[in-house]
């Protein structure tokens, strides 16, 4: 656990101390800001919850858990700092934890951010708001941000070349937003009833959908936990193999 | 040991039963696809030696540290530190040394006191102890100044240095430093070696070199490794044991091809005086003086002198990894 | 591949199965032992115990069917997994509860497709008719189904969706069809929003099992009244009622209703769970008193009165009315404030006729003082009376005045349902159109909310003495106090009325207006005539809470501190902190260098 800190300490200075965290996180609020407001008009829709927002989230996660993650091995083998970071008496499982570790909490830092969402929803709201579906909204956010990033550890320990990680990520995202969506699914109901519904229940998209409408399922905190575990595995295969 | 090896320089090490053995390099063997970069290194360091690792570019030093240092798993062999095998616990015998790999790498972004602190951490050192062991270490290696410096504004020189600290801040039983001298000027070279040297009364010092005169200033023992091969191994002066005598062929210039050398019964050329060059002479009798004359000339190395000398550890080394390889 | 390659192959793709192994079990189990947390506070994707009482009188098993398209438009995307999702839930609370329930998902295009085939096999032709093709009729096997299953309650909708750089019409099927037993099927045709599915479902499920609807009885106050021309002006073969409409085809549907006039022979029946008056005008004692026994006994009331009627179809003309039942409640807290309407800049528009080129004339609709809306502040979002209501109009309004102290003694509570905007003013009545009724007061202290809505509860106190005589039924009549019937005791039951300050709001020229105001009506007369499980659950619409009226200023305050403050606030604090770490770290340099200097 020690270990686990120590080094998403040390990954937390490198995201804060430098620009990379706060552009991310600034680039993020401000898209979304852009869509919610006015892309997709909050003030004409006049409903006073985040449902848009939230819906938004998936999509924009596709792209900015990669960017976020794409520095954390491939900068290392890089620069060969994982000769020094694997001659450290911590255990490869420790390393990619706490790089994670590091990652999400650049998320919960960008989830703080777009609390002046919440706010501004209080401020304007005509009754009292329905803080549940935001709530589970944020959790779901944090969820399924915890397995996008996870994803981009693990891609992002496939090359030395950070914009070939990033590009293998969000191709990695969009695969598992778009083309294992419900849409999908449902065009492929025709063909084989069983694939469309084992394509449904792979992609983040139907899982997401209903935390977003305000239903936390445990199935669907199950997929995530499960999605960040299985690619965290991978990364440290990956780390691993680096030996070989 | 290499006995077995009959190119090879064979010294052994007399047993001490009473010194410990901090390392235990045992038949490393690693190849990278049909390139084989190690081929059954074995050898033992014990405490308070400096040993040398020396060997051209690209023959295997780096693997075979990397292969002790559980940076990298060998196809045969095992590696133990301390007494401990890196493969079966790696965590364990990571707490005993330090090791700074060839390219210095240190995260550009962070502060040195914070990069210290973080290894030292890593290394299991907490509270007042990590502090002390910063002060300790920056003192040491004068780098108080730079503590609050951002690492990739360090100059070579305070990049090294941060290298090192950050392989000696737990005060390891065994430092394993690969090409600490690489791209240095003069006087730093000087004081790493002085550092090098201070160090081995605390513990066992591996680095490795392809710079001869870094083993003959300051190596209790040398390691030669050759095309993944360990060639020899003993004290300088136990490879001096091993110089030959012979007829030492000067030539003006850069000296003979070395595609010609075979041809004219020459060992490769080695820089001597300015502007000259020396070949051993490698027949069995004495040179036919004008035939060699007339050969020499012919290929555009006038010859300078003839005469009878001993090998330098140069000559040693190159003969060791060089041309006469092919020869034999 | 040597010993080394082989060994790690082996040993990381069986643990790397084995955890894909593992976590697939995991997500099996988490699927089939399902957990839902419904985190919305009123539930709405969850289905409430209320609904499990109503499904548990069901005898036999129910079907529900739910047609719905592969294929569905831009903004429909979810609802066929949210629907399916719900109807799962819906099934198991139906099983919890010990009813047969049976969900069923039918993808229309299937059907007609195999309606086509069977039929062109069978060799029929279609018929062919040129004028029924005309007239959008069916000409192929395919729209032959279509109508037969539009008639079932299953129509093809349009919806749009984005393709290319521009929208598409996608015809789609959505609607919810419920069997049970033999009765007549129960569908909702149109379901393109979750919310209010339940009450939906379990209004019709409650319709389906019980063999006869809810009584309403229905008194109008001013009978006489009659819409003899149409729009147009021309006369019609029969004059019709002014809430003909209203009642014949918005009520009548879900509700049994009954015609009353308040005589010996036409009395609120026993059975009715509503009594609604609408224009109350002249009445008698002997009216008033049967009104104030019905609400006492706990039967809820709406009331639609005010001072002034108007018409909205033709020329502008304004009837008064006799505030008839202000006695009743100015004893439960409510005045009346006779002889004014309210008038508004926030307000309905009506259509007026224009003079168009080449002496055409053209219908255009203006902005119209004497039909105040009451919207967003001045609408009571949480009550169940008005929830799910947008925004409501009450044509020549007359307002209300609450007096707390007269309500606090008669135990009535008095909550205000809508009101109009805090710009109102209040012209006096007049048989036409006034300038003071046009032009919005100088004078800031003639402005000022106006009550429209009110719900009024408690056990309501009578305004006729116990013992005393009870009114006669010809007020003409002279009776012998001595002789006459005497008013009861009676205990009051709480009960509930809906004041109206509008008693043209329900008429048919209004609501062919002023359509926002059907779902408010029906929406508040359900609330109260309801089975009080029921309207429980049609309380529990969604209300994804609406925004308050908000300045241009406060919109962009919010839009650009959000989108560009906040951003800037993290490039701020950024530059900060790395301008602190890099002064404080100069400072160590120098502190060290001085240090190594002195000594």
């Amino acid at each position: 656990m020690n270990n686990i800190l120590t080094v998403a300490r040390r990954e937390c200075g490198a995201y804060f101390g430098t620009p990379i965290a706060w552009i991310f996180i600034a680039l993020q609020i401000a898209i979304l800001s852009f869509f919610f407001f006015l892309y997709s008009p909050f003030f004409i829709i006049e409903s006073a919850d985040m449902r848009v927002w939230f819906g938004l989230t998936p999509f924009t996660m596709m792209v900015f858990a990669p960017a976020v993650t794409m520095r954390l091995w491939s900068e290392e083998l890089r620069t060969g700092s994982t000769e020094v970071l694997l001659s450290l008496p911590v255990p490869v499982k420790d390393l990619v934890i706490g790089k994670w570790l590091a990652s999400v909490v650049v998320l919960l830092a960008s989830v703080v951010c777009s609390l002046g969402i919440p706010a501004t929803i209080s401020w304007m709201s005509a009754s009292p708001v329905d803080w549940g579906p935001i709530m589970g909204g944020y959790i779901g956010t944090v969820l399924a941000g915890m397995m996008f990033l996870a994803l981009g550890c693990w891609v992002s320990a496939l090359s030395q070349n950070q914009v070939v990680s990033l590009l293998v990520g969000v191709t990695a995202g969009i695969v598992l937003v778009l083309a294992l969506s419900p849409d999908f699914a449902a065009f492929l109901t025709s063909t084989s009833e069983p694939l469309a519904r084992t394509v449904e229940a792979l992609g983040v998209q139907s899982h997401f959908r209903s935390i977003e409408r305000g239903v936390l399922a445990i199935s669907d905190v199950v997929y995530f936990l499960s999605g960040s575990c299985l690619f965290l595995a991978l990364t440290v295969f990956q780390v691993e193999l680096k030996k070989q | 040991m290499d006995q077995s090896h009959p190119g090879g320089v064979s010294v052994t090490a007399p047993p001490s039963t009473l010194e410990k053995m901090v390392i235990e390099a045992d038949g490393l063997s690693r190849s990278f696809g049909q390139t084989r970069a190690a081929e059954k290194v074995s050898f033992k360091v014990k405490r308070g030696e400096i040993l040398g690792f020396l060997g051209p570019n690209g023959a295997g030093k780096s693997t075979t540290l990397r292969m002790i240092t559980g940076l990298l798993a060998p196809d045969e062999g095992t590696a133990k530190i301390c007494g401990i095998d890196i493969a079966s616990d790696p965590i364990a015998a990571k707490m005993k040394f330090g090791y700074l790999p060839e390219s210095v790498p240190l995260y550009d972004e962070m502060e040195v006191i914070e990069y210290l602190r973080f290894v030292g951490t890593a290394r299991g050192l907490v509270g007042s102890d990590l502090a002390k062991g910063i002060e300790r270490i920056s003192h040491r290696l004068g780098l108080k100044a730079m503590l609050r410096r951002r690492c990739g504004t360090l100059s070579k020189g305070f990049r090294q240095r941060v290298g090192l600290a950050q392989a000696l801040i737990h005060e390891p039983e065994v430092v394993i430093l690969d090409e600490p001298t690489n791209g240095l000027d003069p006087r730093q070279i000087i004081e790493v070696r002085d550092l090098i040297r201070e160090l081995a009364k605390e513990c066992a010092v591996i680095f490795s070199t392809h710079i001869l005169q870094e083993i003959a200033a300051i190596c209790s023992r040398i390691i030669v490794i050759h095309s993944g091969r360990l060639i020899a191994d003993g004290t300088p002066e136990e490879l001096a044991g091993e110089y030959r005598e012979g007829w030492q062929v000067v030539v003006e210039g850069s000296g003979v091809a070395p595609q010609r050398c075979g041809e004219l019964q020459l060992a490769e050329g080695i820089p001597g005086s300015p502007g000259e060059t020396v070949h051993q002479w490698l027949g069995d009798s004495i040179p036919d003086l004008q035939h060699l004359q007339k050969r020499l000339q012919e290929s555009g190395s006038p010859l300078v002198q003839v005469g009878v000398g001993r090998e330098s550890l140069e000559q040693v080394y190159l003969r060791l990894t060089g041309g006469e390889e092919l020869q034999r | 591949m040597n010993h080394r390659k082989s060994q790690f192959a082996t040993r990381w793709i069986s643990s790397l199965g084995l955890l894909v192994l593992l976590l697939v079990i995991c997500n099996m189990i988490a699927i089939q032992f399902d957990q839902r947390i419904d985190l919305t506070r009123i539930g709405i994707h969850t289905v409430s115990p209320e609904t499990g009482r109503i499904l548990s009188e069901l005898g036999e098993e129910l079907t529900i069917e739910y047609w719905v398209s592969e294929k569905m438009p831009s903004g429909l995307q979810n609802l066929r997994r949210d629907t399916v999702d719900y109807l799962e839930e819906f099934q198991r609370s139906a099983t919890g509860a010990g009813a047969a329930l049976k969900v069923q998902v039918i993808n229309p295009s299937r059907i007609i497709e195999e309606y086509v085939r069977t039929k062109e096999e069978s060799g029929d032709i279609p018929a062919q008719d040129p004028a029924q093709a005309l007239m959008g009729g069916s000409t192929s096997f395919a729209d032959e189904i279509k109508q037969q299953l539009a008639q079932q309650g299953i129509p093809e909708l349009q919806g749009r969706s984005f393709k290319d750089d521009g929208f598409e019409i996608v015809p789609f099927y959505s609607a919810l069809v419920l069997k049970y037993l033999d009765r007549d099927v129960e569908a909702i045709p149109v379901h393109t929003n979750l919310e209010g599915l339940e009450y939906e479902l379990v209004s019709r499920i409650a319709k389906l099992a019980s063999s006869s609807k809810p009584v309403i009885a229905f008194f109008h106050g001013r009978p006489e009244d009659l819409i003899t021309t149409d729009s147009s002006g021309s006369p019609l073969q029969q004059p019709v009622g002014h809430f003909d409409p209203f009642v014949n085809d918005i009520l009548k549907e879900r509700f049994d209703v009954r015609r009353i006039d308040l005589t010996k022979s036409s009395l609120v029946p026993e059975e009715a769970s509503l009594l609604i008056i609408a224009e109350p005008n002249a009445l008698t004692d002997r009216q008033r008193f049967e009104i104030e026994r019905s609400i006492i006994s706990g039967r809820p009331a709406m009331v639609m009165s005010s001072t002034t009627s108007g018409t909205l179809d033709q020329r502008l003309q304004f009837t008064p009315l006799a505030p008839a039942l202000s006695r009743s409640w100015r004893m439960w807290g409510v005045e009346t404030v006779e002889n004014v309407l309210v008038a508004s800049k926030e307000c309905g528009s009506i259509e007026v006729l224009r003079a168009g080129p080449f002496g055409s004339q053209f219908r255009q609709p203006v902005p119209f003082n004497l039909c105040p809306s009451a919207s967003g502040n001045g609408l009571d979002g949480t009550s169940p009376l008005t929830r799910g209501a947008g925004s409501i109009i009450f044509p020549f309004a007359t307002p209300f005045a609450i007096n707390q102290e007269m309500a606090a003694k008669a135990g009535v509570e008095i909550s205000v349902l809508a009101s109009s905007s805090d710009q109102s003013w209040l012209p006096k009545y007049s048989p036409g159109y006034t300038k003071e009724m046009d032009t919005v007061p100088v004078d800031p202290a003639l402005l000022g909310v106006r009550h429209l809505c009110l719900l009024l509860e408690g056990s309501f106190p009578s305004t006729f003495e116990e013992g005393s005589a009870v009114p006669p039924w010809d007020p003409t009549e002279e009776t012998d106090a001595a002789d006459g019937p005497k008013v009861a005791p009676m205990e009051s039951q709480p009960g509930r009325v809906l004041l109206l300050g509008s008693a043209d709001i329900a008429k048919y020229a209004s609501l062919s207006m002023y359509q926002q105001n059907v779902r408010f009506l029906v929406g508040a007369i359900e609330a109260l005539a309801l089975d009080p499980d029921l309207a429980k659950i049609r309380a529990k619409v969604q209300v994804s809470s609406a925004l308050r009226k908000t300045e241009r200023n406060e919109r962009n305050l919010v839009t650009y501190g959000n989108m560009v403050g906040i951003p800037l606030i993290l490039m701020l604090i950024y530059l900060v902190y790395s301008a602190s770490r890099a002064a404080s770290s100069a400072s160590h340099e120098n502190r060290v260098n001085s240090e190594r200097v002195s000594s």
